[in-house]
């Protein structure tokens, strides 16, 4: 006959005896069964940890693009905006060249109240050239009554950086004012196509609409 | 957002399709991102930004049914084989609670045939 005492010690040796893969798999085997007994009692298998709407926020908005081609935007006294990835002939001294500057036109999407579009933001507008005073000007070449913003190839534009919280801060940079036209682009009716950047831009006011922006 | 759809319909309809083990369910592996500790998996879900803590059950449900549509019927009988476990162990009630949960959390939906 075995004693109890004896019973606990063979016991004890034979589980000591597997392998410790196998104990292991028991000991997972019975957690499990009792995770199980504990979902067959309405303990929840699945808990969720809700985003927070900032991390939201981050998440959606962080498209950025880079510009395939160079850009430039010229801008007249009333906010009138032409981009084109051409290039207008300048002059340190004497200015944009007039004949460059209607071909640069010629080739652009112009963004204006022409076409039902605010065009470039004050701090991007020049002042308008003297009336009736010449003294700004050369034969053929002009220093007065335009901006004109390059944005080279590669440059990179995070639309992000440019708001704060759901509001627009595009600030002076060229940059800001490639996305303000962008976003106009993205809002007005002339077509999109071609836009460098458009879909970033669309996706990031479809989020600013959805949220309320 | 197409899943999200399915997985829209799936909850309102859910309490009649989950007692349907026919019924088959998929999921996919795109959806999500996950880490496993141990018996618990993180799932991190981009469609909807939202961080899972999922149980062993409703893991491995969720590895299989991406690789095929599976009912739940033959997700009890997989199981059981799998995990080495008795129907009293395994009832197939929670089988169901497994893939309800996933459904509402739009990790798991109906296949397309049995949505319609």
């Amino acid at each position: 006959m075995f004693s109890k005492q004896m019973v606990i010690h063979m016991s004890q040796d034979l589980h000591s005896d597997l392998p410790p893969s196998q104990k292991d798999e028991d000991s997972i085997r019975q957690s499990r069964r009792n995770l199980l007994k504990m979902a067959g009692a309405g303990v929840p298998m699945v808990i969720t940890m809700k985003a927070s709407a900032q991390q939201v926020l981050i998440s959606q908005l962080r498209c950025a693009f880079v510009l395939g081609v160079r850009q430039r935007v010229l801008v007249d006294p009333a906010g009138n905006a032409w981009v084109s990835s051409r290039n207008i002939r300048r002059n340190n001294t004497k200015g944009l060249r007039l004949d460059s500057i209607e071909e640069f036109k010629a080739s652009a999407t112009f963004i204006g109240s022409a076409t039902g579009m605010a065009g470039a933001p004050p701090q991007f507008r020049p002042t308008a050239c003297p009336q009736g005073g010449d003294g700004d000007q050369y034969d053929d070449w002009t220093t007065c009554g335009y901006n004109y913003y390059r944005l080279g190839r590669n440059t990179n534009i995070k639309p992000a950086d440019f708001l704060s919280g759901s509001t627009w801060n595009i600030g002076s940079s060229s940059r800001g004012l490639y996305l303000e036209l962008s976003r106009q682009m993205a809002e007005g009716p002339l077509s999109t196509n071609g836009w460098p950047g458009i879909s970033c831009v669309i996706s990031v006011l479809t989020y600013l609409q959805m949220n309320g922006g | 957002m197409h899943h999200l759809l399915e997985g829209a319909f799936a909850l309102n309809t859910m309490n009649n399709i989950a007692d349907s083990n026919d019924v088959l369910w998929m999921s996919e592996g795109d959806l999500y991102l996950e880490h496993v500790f141990e018996d618990t998996t993180l799932v991190y879900c981009k469609p909807s930004g939202d961080t899972h803590f999922l149980s062993f059950l409703p893991a491995d449900i969720l590895k299989l049914i991406e690789k095929k549509p599976m009912s739940i019927s033959a997700l009890h009988t997989h199981f059981l084989t799998e995990y080495e476990f008795s129907e009293n162990d395994l009832p197939l009630s929670i089988m169901k609670d497994a893939i309800t949960q996933l459904d509402e959390i739009g990790l798991a939906w109906p296949s397309a045939a049995d949505a319609k």
